[in-house]
């Protein structure tokens, strides 16, 4: 299959600069193929950076990188006009949210005026600027890392804006073996080395069409929508899945099946894609946080609970 | 909890189950009360269930209930008139008169038809009430649990039957539960039920149901280890007495001939008299005594009265109809002077030729040669059945024509106190009829302060009037008090009566055929009272509290005289089914009782065949179902035989795998998907076949697309997992 031929040459391109995330990197091109962003919630130093560094290089996209501070204004993001004594006219400098891969690092240490800005591109994939609207290339994919937020000095983000995000991931500290084969590599400054692309940005496009085509039946429609109104009806649940949640999950799973190379989705995508995608989606009662609920245990009640469709559907 | 509506075809059949459940009330209810026209009840229940199961707005259900109650009231009272406009009016003047009686707090007063009415509105707010229980509360145990008590005293203390109500409503209560609590627990959780989940709950529910039920009735009942507990319960409610009253004065109850010194108290003696098979409760009656002394009565004779011979039963006279004669067979345990018989009696026959003679006076009904205990014997009567409505139009005049000949009946001691009259006087002037008048007085005692009690009852001074002690000072007392204090009011009022011996009706029990029968012990020793109604003769009265007459009075008060005939029509089929639901139970005596009276006779020849068969029939069902994971497979394989088949029989082989080891104990939890699920059931087999028939599969399922994939080889590993796999 020449898709998941073209998605394999990615994926191992990455490997080629990173060390062990064969997961967060496969979670990070699903979300770019099925049109949406991630938020990487971790601590500083785990190889963020590097990764959609490589993932950028992979497909040879415009890779820019904003690195949010408190002090950071909307027009650092989307860009500012400046005059031009020349022509004798304004000119738009776009600001670093023009671009193809852009990683917002440190998403929640900036004021949520800025965020907004950044999430307002994402959603709309257009920004505007003293009245005039600019569109963002494509394809768009940001990547927001935040730091988990009892730390200090940090803006949470709204669920609002929350629910922008395809995919939230934590990277986690790699293995041991995977950190000594970092520590060998950087020895021998390999990562230093210039990628080249595996595949142009037009084939990436395709590769999104084509994912938007993978056939979602409905049985595992059913399945999507059942396990969303599962969260909304646990009792530990104050705010379940929105119904862009759920159109989220298909998107991932559609995209997700490609690089698997079906041209189906199976309940099996659904229910491993599913933590991702409403993992940041759901808030708990207090008080069933109190009794030691999270969101994690919701998750896998909802799993555990919803019927997977074995059978055809009859109707809905 | 009440926002999950349930599943309308459910609901359906759980307000069919309360209906039926609300039938069981209402079937006493008639059989006890004698409430005609029942169905008319299980209409209105069952329609005002139907408006509350389609969400009729209010608007339109509230009047469709009340036309239904104005049709049913005018269908039933004034069937020849039926919504004529005078029979409305006279419903809606009958309706304003029966308002102003409860205001004023005579309901005992309150005419047939407004209590009719109230039944209705009654009725009306049981439905309400289960709607609320079910589909709100989803919980029906108040309702079942106050049916079962119901039925339980309704059969312990009156003669109705409720074996099989109780069986009934077991039955339908605990399927009603069962189907309430899933549905409560849900809406509680408040998540819905699957239609098919729900089925999977009632199916074995209804099956548990049916053969509990079944065992119940084919088990053999053990005799009670305790003793009736009855007695002791009427007693403490005040109903009896306790037999230690041994004081001096106490007399023994039973019938005593001599009547002179009434008064004393009595103490309780249940010796069998007489057993009796009847129809119906009556009252038997053994003779009248004509004069009052003071202290009690005694039979003056009087020559004058014309001897009758033979047809002297139409004493009674006032049928409407010539219903046919029905019988009672009797038998004495204890000898007694006279033969009781009851109302309506016309004949005498005895098991041997016996002459027998009824005194015309007294109604003394003996035989002339042997009447020692054993006797048995058999009495025809016609019940005798009065019109209200010819009552009504007993004048007081009419007693004039007879002229001397009922003073025997009107006679009074010389001293009797003024005030006795005087009461009398007061109690019936307002009344139009004969018959109003001696109702007014038989009335009188309910409601002014009596009591019935065989105990601390005065016995009269030498200057004591007895009727007067009793009406004016202890108010207190029995039979005796009450029948004397109403015929010497009566007699006070112009009205001839007598005082009339003989025991009440008795206690119903019913023998190893199921027929009733009556036992009547000497606590039944009873006097009541007959007045003269002109044109009527002789009617029974009974004035003393806590006792039921037993006159059939046809309420056919303002209906046009050819209604009268006509419900008499309508009646006549009636008894003729009745006789011929008995005849067919007699056939049916040759077994003993339960459910085999219910099975036709070609089951009951064999029944223990048959019973042999069901329950082999069942353990092999039992047994097949048991061990269907290891014949099942084969008839599946065998089945697919020489079909390699597509898409959808590899399908339907496919759900046939999964339930196979399912049966075989691979539980897959309801969240597994199906491929975790092969990985699972491979590593049990070490192999990976079960993954690629999931492979295919999802494919044909989630895909849409049956690739073409080789199904003989697919066949063959199937065949293989499902004969093949063991837990």
């Amino acid at each position: 299959m020449p898709h998941k031929e073209r998605i394999d040459a990615v994926l191992s391109a990455i490997e080629q600069t990173i060390v062990g995330k064969r997961e967060i990197s496969e979670l990070s091109l699903a979300a770019l193929l099925a049109g949406g962003h991630v938020l990487l919630e971790d601590v500083p130093g785990v190889g963020k950076t590097v990764m959609v560094k490589s993932l950028a290089a992979a497909i040879g996209a415009a890779f820019k990188r904003i690195q949010f501070t408190p002090d950071l204004l909307p027009s650092d993001v989307l860009g500012v006009s400046i005059y031009n004594p020349q022509t004798m006219e304004f000119e738009f400098r776009p600001g670093p949210i023009v671009g193809n891969i852009v990683l917002a690092d440190e998403i929640n240490r900036t004021s949520p005026k800025t965020q907004a800005a950044l999430l307002e591109g994402m959603e709309e994939a257009s920004v505007t600027v003293d009245g005039t609207t600019l569109p963002l290339p494509e394809p768009f994919f940001v990547m927001a890392t935040q730091n988990p937020i009892e730390y200090e000095g940090t803006y949470p983000l709204p669920e609002a804006q929350m629910d922008r995000f395809l995919f939230k991931l934590k990277m986690g500290y790699p293995s041991r073996a995977d950190e000594v084969e970092v520590l060998s590599r950087a020895a021998m400054q390999l990562e230093s080395q210039a990628q080249t692309a595996v595949i142009g940005l037009d084939e990436l496009l395709g590769l999104q069409a084509a994912a938007s085509e993978v056939l979602v039946d409905m049985t595992v429609k059913t399945y999507i929508v059942d396990c969303a109104a599962a969260t909304r009806n646990h009792t530990a649940v104050y705010l379940g899945v929105s119904p862009r949640g759920s159109l989220g999950l298909m998107k991932a799973c559609q995209a997700y099946a490609l690089m698997r190379g079906r041209h189906y989705v199976t309940p099996d995508d659904v229910q491993y894609l599913l933590p991702f995608v409403f993992g940041h989606r759901i808030i708990l009662h207090p008080d069933a946080q109190y009794s030691g609920s999270t969101t994690d245990s919701v998750i896998e009640d909802v799993l555990a609970q919803v019927r997977v469709p074995v059978v055809k559907a009859k109707s809905v | 909890m009440k926002d999950t509506p349930i599943d309308k075809r459910l609901l359906v059949f759980l307000y069919i189950l309360a209906f039926f459940l609300t039938v069981e009330w209402l079937r006493p209810i008639a059989d006890l009360t004698g409430t005609g026209h029942i169905s008319h009840f299980y209409g209105f229940v069952a329609l005002s269930m139907i408006i509350g199961l389609v969400r009729l707005p209010g608007w339109i259900g509230v009047p469709v209930k009340l036309l239904f109650i104005v049709f049913s009231i005018q269908a039933v009272f004034y069937s020849k008139a039926f919504m004529a406009a005078a029979s409305l009016r006279s419903m809606g003047a009958d309706f304003t008169g029966s308002l102003s009686l409860i205001w004023s707090g005579d309901w005992m007063e309150l005419s047939n038809l407004f209590r009719t009415v109230l039944f209705f509105i009654l009725l009306w707010m049981i439905s309400y009430l289960l709607r609320f229980w079910m589909e709100y509360r989803k919980s029906i145990f108040l309702f079942f649990g106050m049916t079962v008590i119901f039925l339980a005293v309704i059969d312990t203390f009156t003669d109705y039957d409720a074996s099989y109500a109780v069986l009934r409503v077991m039955v339908i209560g605990l399927f009603l539960l069962g189907v309430l609590f899933p549905l409560r627990l849900t809406g509680k959780l408040k998540t819905k039920l699957p239609a098919g989940e729900l089925l999977k709950l009632i199916l074995p529910l209804s099956l548990v149901l049916l053969t509990v039920g079944m065992l119940a009735v084919l088990m053999p009942v053990k005799e009670p280890a305790w003793p009736d507990p009855i007695p002791l319960i009427r007693s403490a409610a005040g109903f009896g007495e306790s037999g230690d009253g041994t004081g001096d004065g106490v007399s023994k109850v039973g019938y005593d001939a001599d009547d002179t010194q009434l008064g004393g108290p009595f103490r309780q003696d249940d010796t069998l008299v007489f057993e009796v098979y009847a129809e119906s409760r009556q009252y038997w009656k053994m003779e009248t005594k004509n004069t009052y002394t003071s202290k009690g009565w005694v039979q003056l004779s009087n020559d004058e009265f014309p001897e009758y011979n033979g047809q002297f039963a139409m004493i009674m006279g006032g049928q409407v109809t010539e219903p046919p004669r029905q019988r009672a067979d009797i038998e004495l345990h204890e000898t007694l002077p006279l033969l009781p018989y009851p109302y309506g009696f016309e004949e005498l026959q005895l098991s041997e030729m016996n002459p027998y003679r009824q005194e015309p006076d007294s109604g003394q009904l003996t035989v002339e040669m042997d009447m020692q205990a054993p006797f048995t014997y058999r009495a025809e009567y016609i019940e005798p059945v009065y019109s209200l409505k010819a009552l009504r139009e007993t004048k007081m005049e009419d007693l004039q024509k007879f002229g001397g000949e009922l003073d025997e009946y009107l006679a009074l001691p010389g001293d009797l106190p003024k005030r006795i009259a005087d009461l009398a006087l007061d109690l019936t002037k307002d009344q139009p009829s004969v018959y109003q008048k001696a109702q007014a007085i038989e009335r009188y005692f309910g409601r002014s302060g009596f009591v019935y009690s065989r105990e601390n009852v005065a016995v009269p001074k030498e200057d004591d009037d007895y009727v007067d002690q009793f009406l004016f000072e202890t108010k207190r007392g029995y039979c005796d008090n009450f029948s004397s204090s109403m015929v010497v009011m009566l007699r006070s009022a112009g009205i001839p009566a007598r005082w009339v011996k003989g025991f009440a009706p008795g206690e119903l029990r019913r023998d190893e055929e199921r027929k009733k029968y009556y036992t009547i012990t000497n606590n039944q020793a009873h006097s009541w009272v007959e007045a003269y109604m002109p044109g009527h003769g002789w009617m029974p009265f009974e004035p003393t509290i806590g006792f039921n007459g037993v006159t059939n009075i046809n309420f056919d008060i303002e209906m046009a005289e050819d209604d009268v005939k006509q419900q008499e029509e309508l009646k006549r089929p009636e008894l003729e089914k009745k006789k011929q639901e008995q005849q067919a139970a007699k056939r049916k005596k040759s077994n003993s009782g339960g459910l085999l009276e219910l099975l036709p006779d070609w089951l009951k020849s064999g029944i223990t065949w048959t019973v042999l068969l069901l329950v082999s029939t069942a353990a092999a069902i039992v047994l097949l179902l048991l061990t269907r994971k290891k014949w099942l497979p084969r008839l599946y394989v065998r089945r697919a035989q020489g079909n390699p088949g597509g898409w959808p029989e590899f399908a339907s082989r496919y759900g046939q795998l999964l339930s196979q080891l399912e049966r075989l104990g691979i539980r897959r939890p309801e969240g597994m998907t199906l491929n975790a699920y092969a990985v699972e059931v491979d590593k049990l087999r070490g192999d990976e076949m079960m993954s690629i028939l999931t492979r295919v599969y999802e494919q044909g399922l989630y895909g849409q697309a049956a690739s073409n994939a080789d199904w003989a080889q697919l066949r063959e590993m199937w065949e293989d997992l499902i004969i093949h796999t063991s837990g």
